[in-house]
């Protein structure tokens, strides 16, 4: 491998981005922004619906979705302190 | 460089548009150095959304000798770090499709190139696969830019050594 520093660029890898990335990016900012803007613990409210968007996301690309209802009451019974 | 400018000065002050546009701007390169720490590219997807989101939340803190995109690149690369610490085991995704012998040669150099510790293969794929400048990468991952010089050259060296 004689020539490394010219060979490197030819074989970056190409995009890493799936289409959309930017719509979806901007109705997750329209999003938080919303929440921000309505009350003072918007920032949190929108990290938690963020994170549970992600769990829903998670749970349905492993065809798990019948774990939903077990999800929720465990973080009902996390956030009522039981 | 002037228009990177005027749309931080909007984002800060409550455009989102203004924001969503600079995104837009420094998405790959965002995305691509979490894929360089991570090695997969859905997570690396994840890890530049939670980058701009976490930016979007901070974006009033943004010095101004900062440029946008060499701060969400710290985000991103603080975020792939943490989350690497995080996983008990490291699998990085190998690319399954076949091709020809160049496409070949070329999957063997990005393996190779992902078996760097990341410490040396951060610098390298930042300069070679995105034309970065030294003086940006070394703001990126807060290192002297003699360090930066240092660390490429002894992933050269190294790769050189796996390739010959």
């Amino acid at each position: 491998m004689n020539n490394l520093e010219e060979t490197l660029p030819k074989v970056a890898p190409g995009k890493i981005l799936s289409d959309g990335f930017i719509t979806r990016l901007a109705l997750a900012i329209k999003s938080v922004g919303k929440a921000t803007s309505v009350n003072p613990f918007g920032m949190a409210a929108g990290f938690v619906s963020i994170g549970f968007l992600a769990t829903f996301a998670v749970l349905a690309a492993v065809d798990r979705l019948d774990l939903v209802p077990l999800v929720i009451s465990a973080l009902v019974r996390i956030v009522g302190g039981a | 460089m002037e228009n990177e400018r005027q749309l931080v000065e909007s984002a800060k002050s409550g455009n989102d548009d203004a924001f969503i546009e600079l995104a837009n701007l420094c998405k790959e390169s965002v995305a691509r150095i979490a894929f360089y720490i991570i090695g997969s590219r859905d997570e690396a997807e994840e890890i530049a959304a939670d980058a701009f989101l976490k930016a979007y939340l901070s974006i009033k803190t943004l010095r101004d000798d900062v440029p946008f995109s060499v701060w969400v690149a710290r985000i991103a690369k603080n975020l792939s770090i943490d989350k690497l610490r995080r996983k008990k085991s490291f699998q990085r995704q190998t690319e399954d499709s076949k091709g020809s012998d160049d496409e070949e040669m070329a999957m063997d150099i990005r393996k190779e190139v992902m078996d760097l510790p990341i410490k040396l293969r951060l610098p390298l794929t930042m300069l070679y696969y995105d034309s970065m400048q030294i003086e940006d990468i070394s703001k990126i991952l807060g290192i002297p830019q003699g360090t930066v010089k240092s660390r490429i050259f002894l992933a050269k060296e190294r790769l050189k050594r796996r390739l010959s």
